[in-house]
Order: structure tokens, then C-alpha cells, then sequence
């Protein structure tokens, strides 16, 4: 297959050293993690009733596959760039507004209360920008990461991160009005 | 008022938010983990109640394909002959894992993972034309962690316009499917029972030709 013409060789030739991670359990994980893990899905989803269930997918996910994942450095980045992603998927954001309809219709009222209207809009327009925009920007400004930080998330390098947030806050401060920082 | 300042703002808005979600569901459920545990419980039902679901759906098509075509027999049809082609419905629980290609990276669905698979459908969501290999571990000389990181040294010279390394040792491509953009597809050949990764290909900026860009999985095919 063309793809793979150029010869197969070990991956232990220049691999980065495998990932030591402490002997942490899934429950304790868990429990430090969901809250900003959720916080994350909400604001990029937008999802009241969906955010919950996008941070337990993802938690799921890292459940499944703990043996490997609870050795990484940071698994809070690992379950982080599982739920960016799931949360700005469309099929995904489809099927959480499915289950939200559901919810209404069965008379549940979403753990997750309202934002105040100023913030629904912040948040709104940031899931309007591009999404690798979106998600740098969210994690940006909710858990207070740096441009490193982020980049470690999102799995890219430090200058495309850069470039992410430079051009998501314009727009967002084109977008609602505002003055932008000199950051 | 500044980007930043309104930025916080909206970030406290969001903590807010989550403590009293968590305020709340701690009333009802003083263990946090029970809420995983209650999530995760309840997929593994839907999914049940899924396949079973599917299944009944083929089986009732498949009776009523063959009632329409002894019919369509008439009267020549000699009673009995309907138990010589009666269907007989699936006696196990079709699982499909759904593997979604954004922008972003590759991300699976929750029945990947869960010891094996019978089918898959792979989503492209991206703007642009991407593949997805099936890659069959062959030996245990190689982890699922050290392909994840030729996949990631693979994704870095992709980005940076260089030549790929090639497959490592170790696993062998069974399946490729090419999805067009905003399309998805169904991988409905047979795959030879085993352990596999699935290798998210797309073309990158200074390179036309597909190389690897995120990696999903285990598998487990039976």
C-alpha cells in the first residue's frame, strides 16, 4: 500500500519514552476530574441536559481502556481532548439535543441549571467559531490553561494553538463587541 | 468591558453552574461514582435492547420476504415448503462500533472497547476526503501504545511536510475504506477475527496523499 512504501521499521527507533503515570484508581480520577470535565461539555456543546452524558462518554471511554490510559502523564488531558471532540461533533451534538427533547417531554429537568443570558451568549458565540477555535478558547479560559497546556490537550503544536486563540478572540471580540487584550 | 474580563465572567458562569449540578445530584447520590456507574449500566442495557431490536427487525424482514415470495409462488406452492426456508433470527447481539473522523482526531463510540466487535461504521465529518485503515496486530512485538505513538510521530511529519516512516512491525492493513466528506460507511466485508487498531488517514496541507493522523481502538473482531 502506498501509504506505508517507504519500509517498515520498529517503532522503538527516536519513540518517546512510554508515558509513567501514578497508580491512581478510576474512582479517584473520576471523582477530581467530571465536574471540568462536564464544565468543558457545556460550554462547548451548549447542552444542558447533553453536557453530563458527553463527560460520562468520555469517561467511559477512559474506563475502558484505564490500563493504558491510566498510565499517561495527564489522563485529565486524554478524557479533556475526548470530550472536546465529542462535544463539537455534530452527530454527537444531534443526538444530545434528541435526548434533551426527550427529557422535556418526559418532564425531567437537566441537572445542569441555566446560564445567565450574558453568558449563554459568550458561549454561544464561541461554539460558532471554527472548532479547533472553540476548543482552544474554552480551554483557555475555563480551566485557566496555558498555550502549552492546550496544546497538550488538543494533541498540536504550541504555534497552531497560538494561532487559535489569536484568531478566536478576534473574532469574538469583533463578534460581541468588545475590546480585545493585549494578551 | 474587555474580551478577558467577559471571558472570566462566562467561565465562572459555567463553574457555577457545575457546582450546583453537582450540589444537586450529591442529594441524591452521596457516592459520586454511582453516577458513572448508573451511566454506564444503563448504555450497556440500550445497547442490548439495541441488537435485540435489530435482530427481531431482520428476522421479521426475512419473514416477510419469504411469506411475499410464497405467495408469489401461488398456488403451486405445496404446503410444508415454508419450514424448508423458514429464517431463523439472529442468535446473537450484532455489536457495531462507530469510529467518527473530525477535524480534530478520531474518536469511537463506546462499543469499541468492550472485548469485541461484529461490524464497524466509520463517519467522516471533516470537509475533506479521509480513509481509514484496519490494522491487524499480527505479533505482540508491538503495544497499542507504541502505534499510537508512530501515529503521532507519523501525524507531526505529515504536518511538517515530511516523508512517512512507514508501518511499524507488527500489524498488517486488512481493511481500508475511503469516506467523502460529511459521509459515513460501513465496513461490511469480512474481517478476519482478531485484534486491531484503526489508523484515521487524511491528506495534510504540504502532503497529497493519505497518511496517519489519529489512531482508535483496540478492537477485537470475532
Amino acid at each position: 500500500m502506498a501509504l506505508y512504501s517507504e519500509g517498515s521499521r520498529s517503532v522503538a527507533e527516536g519513540s518517546e519514552p512510554a508515558a509513567v503515570g501514578s497508580a491512581e484508581t478510576f474512582e479517584d480520577f473520576y471523582v477530581r476530574e467530571f465536574p471540568a470535565v462536564v464544565g468543558l461539555a457545556y460550554a462547548l456543546s451548549g447542552s444542558r441536559s447533553g453536557a453530563e452524558d458527553l463527560a460520562q462518554e468520555a469517561f467511559l471511554a477512559a474506563h475502558r481502556g484505564w490500563d493504558r490510559v491510566g498510565k499517561y502523564d495527564q489522563p485529565g488531558a486524554w478524557v479533556r481532548r475526548v470530550v472536546a471532540n465529542l462535544s463539537v461533533s455534530v452527530f454527537r451534538r444531534r443526538v444530545a439535543e434528541g435526548k434533551a427533547l426527550a427529557q422535556v417531554a418526559l418532564g425531567q429537568t437537566p441537572a445542569l441549571p441555566e446560564l445567565s443570558a450574558e453568558d449563554a451568549e459568550f458561549w454561544q458565540v464561541v461554539r460558532s467559531l471554527p472548532r479547533r477555535q472553540a476548543q482552544a478558547i474554552a480551554l483557555h479560559y475555563l480551566e485557566d490553561l496555558s498555550v502549552a497546556e492546550v496544546a497538550r490537550v488538543l494533541g498540536t503544536a504550541e504555534g497552531t494553538v497560538k494561532k487559535q486563540l489569536h484568531d478566536g478572540r478576534r473574532a469574538l471580540a469583533r463578534r460581541l463587541e468588545l475590546e480585545e487584550d493585549d494578551a | 468591558m474587555t474580551l478577558d474580563t467577559r471571558a472570566r465572567r462566562a467561565a465562572q458562569g459555567i463553574h457555577r453552574a457545575v457546582e450546583v449540578m453537582e450540589m444537586t445530584t450529591f442529594t441524591k447520590e452521596p457516592r459520586k461514582v454511582e453516577r458513572f456507574e448508573r451511566f454506564r449500566d444503563r448504555k450497556q442495557r440500550n445497547r442490548r435492547i439495541g441488537a435485540i431490536a435489530v435482530a427481531t427487525a431482520l428476522a421479521i424482514g426475512a419473514l416477510v420476504v419469504v411469506s411475499s415470495g410464497a405467495l408469489d409462488r401461488g398456488q403451486g406452492a405445496i404446503p410444508g415448503d415454508r419450514d424448508e426456508v423458514q429464517p431463523t433470527p439472529p442468535s446473537f447481539e450484532a455489536q457495531i462500533g462507530i469510529v467518527t473522523q473530525s477535524e480534530t482526531g478520531c474518536v469511537t463510540d463506546s462499543a469499541i472497547g468492550e472485548g469485541h466487535l461484529d461490524g464497524l461504521t466509520v463517519v467522516n465529518e471533516t470537509d475533506r476526503r479521509v480513509s481509514f485503515d484496519l490494522a491487524k496486530f499480527v505479533s505482540t512485538d508491538l503495544s497499542y501504545a507504541e502505534l499510537e505513538a508512530y501515529v503521532d510521530r507519523e501525524r507531526r511529519r505529515g504536518e511538517a511536510g515530511r516523508s512517512s516512516l512507514g508501518l511499524p512491525k507488527g500489524v498488517e492493513v486488512t481493511v481500508r475504506a475511503e469516506v467523502q466528506p460529511g459521509a459515513s460507511s460501513a465496513i461490511a466485508e469480512q474481517i478476519p477475527p482478531g485484534r486491531y487498531a484503526i489508523l484515521c488517514l487524511r491528506a495534510f496541507d504540504q502532503v497529497s496523499s493519505m497518511r496517519p493522523f489519529a489512531l482508535a481502538g483496540p478492537v477485537v473482531f470475532e
